[in-house]
């Protein structure tokens, strides 16, 4: 979501944009996008805790759906190799399966750990209107339908960087506001970085982003 | 301009101030940083190799990672000046679309290339019958990029076939300029300047 605000804002306010560095995003969600999101606003409203949204004086709020909503959500961020390398088909505290539905696997505890941890935090309204916004969000669309028309203006660098193994927001998206950034002739510079660890590659350790943004910000 | 390779010295002298460039094949960025600090010019590069990408945005130059066979579609018609292709035109799958491609998106293009027809590379093949590995081409046949072997002879034939001017056009042996008497004999490389 963030580098969908870097890319409104250099957009919507050219002149206040000097630098923009987009990493791992795209102008506008995608099919499948919108359906991972969709899964998660589903679970979230059948929890009846969530009371069509009036939840703030019962004391909790749909807690579980929310959960659910976040665990669909953290498997995208992932990459299979990642998930694979992390945690295979390991157990989770114990020697062999139980044949019931515990968090037998290490995947499933660790799901699990993620989704009650997110619904501590994070209010389920708000999961609803932000997953909801991200879906509109169209850049192109905003400017009939050209989206090289989005960066017509805008006087701003522009650095473009996606992940190898990024599932969610693939190298196509960036290619597509690379694309478009080169029909207006902006300064634009591009490159897919190698890394394991999926979308959530941008914020791990993955040194050659380092030098990138190093680069760009210095440069 | 010392320490650049004499063909793309050659492309830096005579690219004029204030004019749009795309480096295709820009490596890390070397001839674009010439171009910007000598000439004010914001040019702009394409390259495959991430890492060389990395190098160009670190010295603030505008490169976007992508293969020249392919990628070049991105760019729309005249959208530069000059489109510059440094020794790659004989490691492309289609040097023939390569070309176009270059003159589409360039009102004019610089290309150099090696020529395979230089006299070290006919003794190589004549006498020892071996594909030569020279010094401006240390790597042997089978780990090679370059997998269109053109000759100068061939180069001028292609750009006569496809309609497209010769402006000009100069010939090096290391880090001499030649003039352009038995190129296709005497050039270990050559560069052009074409236009539509």
């Amino acid at each position: 979501m963030g580098g969908m605000q870097a890319l409104s804002l250099a957009s919507n306010f050219p002149e206040r944009a000097a630098r923009v560095l987009a990493i791992a995003t795209s102008a506008r969600h995608s099919a499948q996008n919108i359906a991972f999101h969709e899964v998660g606003r589903q679970a979230i409203m059948a929890d009846p805790g969530w009371r069509g949204g009036d939840y703030y004086s019962a004391g909790r709020g749909p807690e579980k759906g929310l959960a659910v909503a976040r665990m669909a959500a953290h498997i995208t961020y992932l990459s299979e190799a990642g998930l694979t390398d992390k945690f295979g088909r390991r157990l989770q505290d114990r020697d062999a399966k139980s044949f019931g539905f515990d968090a037998d696997f290490q995947v499933e505890s660790y799901l699990r750990h993620q989704g009650i941890a997110f619904s501590d935090r994070f209010d389920a309204n708000s999961y609803l209107y932000i997953t909801r916004a991200m879906d509109y969000f169209d850049l192109a669309e905003e400017h009939g339908g050209r989206l090289a028309d989005a960066f017509v203006g805008s006087t701003a660098r522009f650095c473009v960087i996606s992940f190898d193994t990024d599932w969610l927001y693939p190298t196509a998206e960036s290619r597509a506001v690379v694309h478009a950034l080169n029909a207006g002739a902006a300064p634009v510079s591009f490159v897919e970085l190698s890394a394991p660890h999926g979308h959530d590659s941008f914020l791990l350790d993955v040194p050659a982003l380092d030098r990138v943004v190093a680069g760009f910000l210095n440069g | 301009m010392a320490e650049l390779r004499p063909d793309l010295a050659v492309i830096a002298r005579h690219v004029p101030a204030g004019a749009r460039v795309l480096d295709v094949g820009c490596g890390d960025g070397q001839l674009m940083a010439v171009l910007r600090d000598d000439k004010g010019i914001d040019a702009r590069g394409m390259e495959i190799d991430p890492a060389e990408v990395e190098k160009c945005v670190a010295r603030g130059l505008s490169a976007v990672q992508g293969d020249a066979n392919r990628d070049l579609a991105d760019y729309p018609d005249g959208a530069f000046d000059y489109a510059i292709l440094s020794q790659t035109l004989q490691t492309a799958e289609r040097p023939d679309l390569m070309l176009a491609e270059l003159l589409r998106i360039g009102r004019q293009a610089f290309v150099s290339f090696p020529n395979f027809a230089h006299w070290k590379m006919r003794a190589s093949l004549l006498w020892n019958g071996r594909m030569p590995v020279t010094r401006h081409l240390p790597v042997s046949w089978y780990e090679t990029q370059n997998i269109h072997h053109v000759t100068v002879t061939d180069f001028v034939q292609l750009v006569r076939d496809k309609g497209v001017k010769i402006e000009r056009s100069w010939f090096f042996s290391g880090d001499r300029d030649l003039g352009s008497a038995g190129a296709n004999w005497r050039a270990e490389y050559a560069v052009y300047l074409l236009s539509r």
